[in-house]
């Protein structure tokens, strides 16, 4: 098994949606240790990567969370969660766990407060200002792990 | 009058609606596929440099960024006024094989097969992916592998798999690295088995549901796609052709560049999605269809043989007509272009004209206006730019495969409703044949963001009043 995986989830045209995405670039360059993918969305093939990992941080926008929020990930076993355009990371791991039999020890889906998600390349300063503590979340999980 | 709403459409790319008005006596009288979501990329890209139009068109959609890329590099092209190096041009067509790969695996295995193999009226928590695996574990397995493949290609030559800037106006930006065009052919045998084995599932589904198939979109409409100039199967460049569901050419060897003089765009108050029309014969009645129907329709031949003799099968169930009129046949053609980009892929692996050097023309801005056409997974795609003397953008029109099947679209869901509908009374299997007939065109909305949440399945029963009767949610 690899150590420790990150998936930075979103677009970044599409203003804060794409905050997942800018603290993918962030952690490729301050964490070497740790293995990086930027996605526009989670597709059934990324269970396959996922099994390798120990860990697993996946990092997406939220309208619905005010301040950074932190989610255990358990496997999917109903296919309720499950839609292959836009599968859940509980979708990811039932997948990985049925078709591969291995999932990460610990999966946790970080959840980063999102303001605006129009047509901008730029980040709202309430997204923009939650980048820095959420790399000190990602570094406190690799220090764990 | 009663509406009903079915909001969102699952299982598709991006937020859609359809509703479906009945009169008192629970007849259906009309059926509509709304897209609710406004599409901004075009304003967005106005005043950038033309340049950057590749990174940007490439975020449009997270399922065939590619295509975008490709085809906005294409515009480039013009604007630039060169023609680009052979390698590049090599190089651009396999990975644009490599998007439809990718793309058409997670359509047929992923999106369609939970419908066809556990069937349409089986438990909505079971007919999704996890439920096909406890069905046929190594059929969705290969499903994932098959795009997996195409992933690979795409980020081999694109360097990541998403968003890549690899292709730029006047050709690639970086060559094909030798290293791994070995690893790359590995994956052949695999990815035809694949195919041929998906080719043989969907010829039983075709018994299993001869009973349903008729009523999927089953009309006669005009088929529009690119094809090669001596009439093949076509992907990249090529001539349009526009093709009547007889099977008469009424048009052929259109410059994509002239698009706009054969194509309008309509507009409707009750969707953000434009609805295209062949021009000459008006709007609806110019509604057509583009993408895998379209494609294999319209060609004379495809040029790869184990593609061509699928053709040929895929052909002989029109009969009689030379057009395949059923959108149900959707899946198989897109199964026959999944076999023929593996056979593709596989010819330019091994053509030594991919391991050249020279990738890029470089010119300045020569054109204030450039368009770029090429076959996306869902159809014919166009971009179209005016720019200024220093290449910044003053206009924009991206024209998307599933804008121009939105008149087919509608057709089909009012056919579906018409037959599957009694009075008001809606059960899941009902609203899955609907929204099944929906997915047979692969249609790819607005699928641009992705905050964390999802949008369950919402269905409403509304009088005149619009009063609520009933509500579903799923």
């Amino acid at each position: 098994m690899k150590p420790a995986l990150l998936i930075g989830l979103g677009n970044t045209l599409r203003g804060d949606d794409g905050v997942g995405i800018r603290v993918a670039e962030r952690a490729r360059t301050r964490f070497p240790e740790l293995d990086v993918l930027s996605v526009h969305g989670l597709s059934p093939e990324l269970a396959e990567t996922v099994a390798h990992y120990d860990m697993l941080m996946i990092v997406d926008a939220s309208m619905v969370t005010d301040g950074l929020r932190v989610t255990d990930v358990i496997p999917a076993t109903s296919g309720e969660k499950i839609r292959s355009h836009a599968m859940s990371p509980a979708g990811i791991l039932g997948l990985a766990a049925t078709l591969y039999h291995r999932v990460p020890r610990r999966s946790v889906l970080i959840e980063v407060p999102a303001a605006e998600c129009d047509f901008t390349d730029a980040l709202s300063p309430r997204a923009a200002g939650q980048i820095d503590a959420c790399l000190e979340l990602v570094g406190s999980y690799l220090v764990r792990s | 009058m009663t509406t009903i709403t079915i909001n969102p459409v699952t299982r598709i790319e991006g937020h859609a609606k359809i509703t479906i008005q009945v009169d008192s006596k629970g007849v259906v009288k009309d059926a509509r596929f709304h897209v609710n979501e406004f599409r901004g990329f075009e304003k967005f890209c106005e005043g950038r440099p033309m340049w950057e139009m590749g990174g940007i068109t490439s975020r449009i959609c997270g399922i065939c960024p590619t295509s975008h890329l490709i085809t906005s590099a294409k515009a480039g092209d013009a604007i630039l006024a060169v023609a680009i190096p052979e390698t590049a041009g090599k190089l651009r067509r396999m990975i644009t094989l490599a998007q439809w790969l990718q793309s058409h695996a997670l359509s047929f295995f992923h999106l369609s097969s939970p419908d066809f193999l556990l069937g349409f009226d089986a438990d909505p928590a079971k007919r999704n992916i996890l439920g096909l695996i406890a069905h046929d574990k190594e059929f969705a397995k290969r499903g994932i592998r098959l795009r997996k493949y195409g992933q690979e290609i795409i980020e081999v030559l694109g360097t990541r798999k998403i968003h890549t800037p690899w292709a730029v106006a006047g050709g690639v930006r970086e060559p094909f690295d030798p290293a791994k065009r070995d690893y790359l052919l590995s994956w052949i045998p695999e990815a035809r088995d694949t195919a041929l084995m998906a080719l043989e599932t969907i010829k039983k589904i075709h018994v299993k549901f001869q009973n349903d198939i008729p009523n999927y979109g089953n009309f006669r409409s005009l088929y529009v796609g690119l094809v090669a100039p001596d009439g093949a199967l076509e992907y990249y460049d090529g001539r349009l052709r526009v093709m009547d569901g007889a099977g008469n050419v009424i048009a052929d060897k259109i410059d994509p560049a002239e698009y706009h003089e054969h194509f309008g765009e309509a507009t409707e108050d009750w969707s953000y999605l434009k609805f295209p029309y062949y021009k000459p014969f008006g709007y609806p009645k110019g509604m057509y269809r583009v993408g895998p129907l379209a494609r294999v329709n319209i060609c004379d031949y495809i040029d790869t043989p184990l593609a061509e003799a699928e053709r040929k099968q895929f052909k002989a169930i029109a009969g009689e007509a030379e057009t395949v009129n059923n959108s149900f046949y959707y899946h198989y053609a897109r199964l026959i272009e999944i076999l023929y980009s593996v056979e593709k892929i596989e010819a330019l692996l091994n053509d030594p004209a991919i391991m050249g050097q020279n990738i890029r023309a470089r010119a300045m801005i020569n054109q204030r206006h450039g368009v770029g056409a090429s076959e996306a997974p869902r159809g014919t795609l166009f971009h179209d730019y005016w720019v200024t003397d220093d290449g910044l953008l003053q206009k924009v029109n991206l024209v998307i495969a599933t804008a121009q099947n939105n008149l087919a679209m509608n057709r089909t869901v009012r056919q579906l409703a018409m037959q599957y509908l009694d009075g008001t009374k809606l059960s899941e299997g009902i609203l899955n044949r609907i929204e099944a007939g929906i997915r047979c065109f692969d249609p790819c909305l607005s699928c641009s963001t992705h905050a964390f949440g999802m949008m369950p399945l919402h269905v409403q029963v509304i009088d005149e009043d619009h009063r609520v009767l009933s509500e579903l949610r799923r």
